[in-house]
């Protein structure tokens, strides 16, 4: 009998889509906050010592600090964003047993990320023995911070996270306060601050391991599939390293621009633009976690159902409903918490000579507070826009726009440090507006080609054939055409 | 794409003939591939080329060597279509344009349709990647707009993945190159009758079509048998129901290739009578229908010892374990006719790895039934080593053509119990005017019928002398009229009147290279 028949058997079968998983974007936005919870504490820690030690060891403590969250949450970003994806895959194929080995897989890649970035900071700034080891031992947990928090953000356990946070600031204020009382300096302040993060950790991976207590054979395999996970998604990996870069790097410009100075302990900051735009970044937390809310409650549901929809065999008509009911929901929400997010914004920029005056800083702050607060709610745009990239698989995207984001804010900010004092600011803010607008753009698209990238643009079926059949063609191996005696 | 520069057919032609075949030769041994190798075998003076046309790549070595007439084996992958997904600049209104067209071939077909394909694919301009936009948002515009013209009501999943392997298959076959050759000859309907068909508009030279099965009519036996197509479309009591489902869509484009091929061919061959019924339902012209029936090479068979009546019973099923065989009714009368005959054996000679499932179903029925001493499955043979051990050969399938094992069960003096499918009755009963008659070769039974099987079997093995008579009578029969000298032959005068015949005038818009 001649005839292929298409083996219909197997096409039949074939129904593979991109297997997007929730819990995944979920983590993409739970792993957006940290930075917030950097400022939090150390807000609390300034508020309370800064009349018992003075400004100067309260600098370089805080130094330290700075130092410690934003060098772990930038380096050990690839690892974190690839094992959060990996844990989705994971627990999509019902696999919870490879979320151990993949959890202890990423503390060991995150510590070896980390960590050559510390001995760099120690070589460069030629920091002091006390200093450099508190630097150490807090990026380091800190670095394992972000890990296990992703990992609870991809189980959405909130109430550990909450709770491992809350309990671990507590005592890491306590310990700072109490290390500062007893007459240490910075150092030891920072290594008191270390403990509390310890206990944060610890309460994190505990919950983790009480989430997933299937016992891990080998831990090389843990640090291999990341290894491997790093290379399939190297997009994303890249993506959220000139992610995080980017939300840090108009600080960077400043430190090392003529508006930066030294703390006694040897490393630079930017006091005047540091303060004031951590201060108006706080207002994005509230945002934040309204769209947090929003994700768990309607959008999953609907989420859930544009996929259910295709999966049992729904026409296309309810595909398309399915579709427009995720966007439309998705989108204007987006919409709404902006819009409260602007009025936020509005209050601290209208208030801003009470805040500077209730903090006391310097009356030239206001500016920087206000374009700040401006800048908040584009990035606000900007980081639920690029959630939404991840979500729906647009690696691609979503590395294209941090890259942008981190070339434009380290571009505008150099500009705007050399136009002097009345610019600083701007350039963040001019950062966040375009990239945001750019972001919105790209996310608006996704949902409106959502049904082509659900079937073929982002269906690893076809994408994956399409590529493996590319390799062949530049090896000349594909043989659409192979002339000769077979 | 590389494209071969006798596209615009320029210079001399690389052979005489270009086969096109689908599935079979040279990789899959069984009747189309030894026919095809017997036919290029018959012909040593003509030159041939092969386009062999695949889903995929082919892991499995050939099965068959190239005889020294064959000039080129090119193979063309069906469902290897498609470059990274991306982005290509088509202008909505061609890419609507584009999909009725392509509706239009994928339903009706048509000579006219698919040239309509082919200078639509040429009006999108001489840079258009289709591979390109095989992935492309354009693509997805595409499937939309098929799906809401043909099937809305039914699983838009089950429709995309058919649409995909439909659509990739044909612009796989739309945009290879091709060899250059006098004359085309594909050996089915299908896709390889499509490419042949684009050859014969594209190039004006002739194209014959051999026909063994009704290629429609086995996609149409798979697709019954193919459970994994959900019923998505509940249509309940109503017997005019307008809506279609997935078997519909597969079956329609089968129908539509084949009216395609059909419409494009200058001659159709067939085996048999029967199989014209068929064709000219699918718009086949019967001006061009004629008959060339099978011949094997009898002196390799004649010679071979017969099986006596000391021997252990024997009867043999020779063929691939697949469904289309219904190796499970051969199985169900050797049960039923062990209780005449408990010494009896029942062979099942041929291939049991082309579809494990049902292998391994019909080796549970042997267990199930208790046969193990009386049904073996003895995989790939060569039958010339074991048709002296056979009393009766037996074909139980639900579809064949002109099968090959009758004629040399035959030719060997092996009388042979047949379903009444292709041209098995013709080959064991004798034609109506066949002067003088030569009597009954074996028996002619109802399709999944143990009874009428064993019945059938039991009646040669319990008379010696019917048996012998038969076994004779077959052997004389296929002799006279199925020898391959006289197939040979035919095929000779068809290749020589069509190389010599003028080139049509082309229908196909040759892209501008």
């Amino acid at each position: 009998m001649a005839g292929i028949g298409f083996e219909l058997r197997r096409l039949g079968r074939q129904e593979s889509l991109s297997s997007l998983v929730a819990a995944f974007g979920h983590a993409a936005v739970v792993a957006a906050g940290p930075w917030i919870i950097t400022i939090l504490s150390l807000a609390a820690i300034t508020l309370s010592m800064e009349p018992v030690i003075g400004r100067d060891v309260l600098a370089t403590f805080r130094a330290i600090v700075i130092y410690a969250f934003a060098l772990s949450l930038v380096l050990a970003a690839p690892v974190t964003i690839v094992a959060t994806r990996l844990v989705a895959d994971a627990l999509w194929l019902r696999r919870p047993e490879a979320v151990r080995p993949l959890l202890f897989g990423a503390y060991v890649l995150a510590i070896a990320s980390v960590a050559p970035g510390v001995l760099g900071l120690v070589v460069y700034f030629e920091l002091a023995a006390g200093i450099a080891l508190a630097l150490a031992s807090m990026s380091l947990v800190v670095a394992l911070i972000w890990v296990a928090l992703s990992f609870c953000g991809a189980v959405r356990d909130y109430l550990g996270v909450t709770l491992s946070f809350l309990i671990g600031l507590v005592v890491g204020v306590v310990s700072t306060i109490g290390a500062a009382l007893a007459g240490g300096d910075a150092a030891a302040m920072a290594l008191g601050f270390t403990c509390g993060l310890g206990v944060t950790f610890i309460g994190l991976t505990s919950r983790v391991l009480v989430t997933f207590p299937a016992p891990m054979p080998s831990p090389e395999a843990g640090i291999l599939a990341i290894l491997g996970g790093l290379g399939r998604y190297r997009d994303l990996a890249l993506g959220a390293l000139l992610g995080t870069a980017g939300v840090w790097v108009d600080k960077w410009v400043f430190w090392l621009s003529d508006a930066g100075q030294r703390v006694s302990g040897g490393l630079l900051h930017a006091p005047i633009y540091d303060s004031a735009m951590f201060i108006a970044s706080l207002v994005i937390v509230p945002s934040l976690a309204a769209f947090v809310v929003r994700l768990e409650t309607g959008f999953f549901e609907r989420y859930q159902r544009y996929y259910g929809t295709i999966r049992t065999h729904g026409t296309l008509e309810q595909i398309e409903a399915a579709r427009v009911r995720l966007a439309g929901y998705t989108l204007d929400n987006f919409v709404l918490i902006t819009v409260t997010q602007v009025g936020i914004a509005a209050v601290l920029i209208l208030m801003g000579p009470l805040i500077i005056d209730a903090l006391s800083l310097q009356f030239s702050q206001i500016a920087i507070l206000r374009f700040g607060a401006l800048a908040a709610v584009f990035h606000f745009i900007l980081i639920v826009a690029s959630s939404m990239l991840v979500f729906f698989d647009q690696r691609r995207l979503f590395l294209l726009l941090s890259a942008g984001f981190l070339g434009l804010n380290a571009a505008l900010t150099l500009v705007t440090v050399q136009l002097g004092e009345d610019y600083y600011g701007v350039g963040y803010f001019l950062a966040t507006l375009v990239t945001s607008f750019l972001a919105y753009h790209l996310a608006v698209r996704t949902f409106e080609d959502l049904n082509y990238l659900t079937f073929i643009g982002n269906n690893p079926s076809i994408r994956d054939a399409a590529l493996d059949r590319d390799r062949r063609r530049r090896r000349g191996e594909l043989a659409v055409n192979t002339l000769g005696r077979g | 794409m590389t494209r071969w520069p006798s596209r615009a057919q320029s210079g001399a032609p690389e052979c005489d003939v270009c086969l096109v075949v689908e599935g079979c030769y040279p990789y899959v041994p069984g009747g189309v591939s030894a026919w095809i190798d017997w036919l290029i075998r018959s012909q040593p003076t003509t030159t041939f080329s092969i386009v062999s046309l695949w889903p995929r790549p082919v892991a499995t070595p050939a099965r068959y060597a190239l005889p020294d007439n064959v000039s080129a084996l090119h193979h063309l992958y069906l469902q290897d279509f498609g470059r990274r997904p991306g982005r290509s600049h088509l202008a909505s209104g061609s890419v609507s344009l584009l999909a009725d067209t392509l509706g239009e071939m994928v339903t009706q077909g048509g000579a006219s349709a698919l040239a309509s394909v082919a200078r639509r694919l040429a009006g999108l301009g001489p840079r258009r990647d289709l591979e390109a936009i095989f992935n492309s948002p354009a693509a997805w515009q595409m499937v939309e707009r098929m799906y809401a013209r043909d099937m809305p009501y039914s699983s838009f999943l089950h429709y995309f993945w058919a649409w995909r392997a439909l659509l990739g298959g044909l612009f796989a076959t739309l945009e290879t190159a091709l060899p250059r050759a006098r004359i085309y000859h594909t050996i089915s309907t299908g896709y390889a009758g499509l490419l042949a068909a684009r050859a014969r508009l594209e190039t004006g030279r002739p194209m014959i079509l051999t026909e063994h099965g009704i290629y429609t009519n086995e996609r149409r036996i798979e697709l019954l048998m193919a459970d994994w197509i959900a019923d998505n479309v509940d249509k309940g009591h109503a017997l005019a129901d307008p809506r279609a489902d997935l078997r519909d869509l597969w079956v329609r484009a089968f129908e539509a290739y084949a009216r395609t091929c059909y419409e494009a061919a200058d001659e159709v061959v067939t085996l048999f009578e029967e199989n014209q019924r068929a064709e000219r339902r699918l718009g086949a012209d019967p001006a061009k229908l004629r008959i060339i029936a099978n011949g094997i090479d009898v002196a390799r068979f004649a010679a071979l010892p017969r099986a006596s009546r000391q021997q252990r019973p024997t009867i043999a099923l020779i063929g691939r374990v697949v469904p289309i065989k219904d190796v499970k009714t051969f199985i169900a009368a050797a049960d039923l006719l062990r209780r005449e005959v408990p010494d009896l054996r029942a062979l099942v000679m041929g291939a049991t790895d082309e579809d494990p499932v049902y292998a391994g179903e019909c080796r549970d029925l042997v267990r199930d039934l208790g046969l193990d001493g009386t049904v073996e499955l003895t995989g790939n043979v060569d039958i010339r080593q074991r048709l002296g051990e056979v009393h009766v050969a037996v074909l139980t399938s639900l579809s064949e053509s002109q099968p090959l094992v009758l004629l040399e069960a035959g030719a060997a003096g092996v009388p042979f119990v047949a379903t009444n499918v292709g041209l098995c009755r013709e080959i064991v009963y004798g034609r109506a005017d066949e002067t003088p008659h030569l009597g009954a070769g074996g028996v002619i039974t109802g399709l999944v019928d143990p009874v009428g099987v064993a019945e059938a079997i039991g009646g040669l093995l319990g008379d010696e002398t019917r048996r012998q008579a038969a076994g004779r009578a077959l052997e004389q029969r296929v002799r006279t009229y199925y020898s391959s000298e006289r197939a040979a032959s035919a095929y000779s005068d068809l290749y020589a009147r069509w190389a010599a015949a003028e080139p049509a005038p082309r229908r196909f818009p040759v892209a501008a290279e």
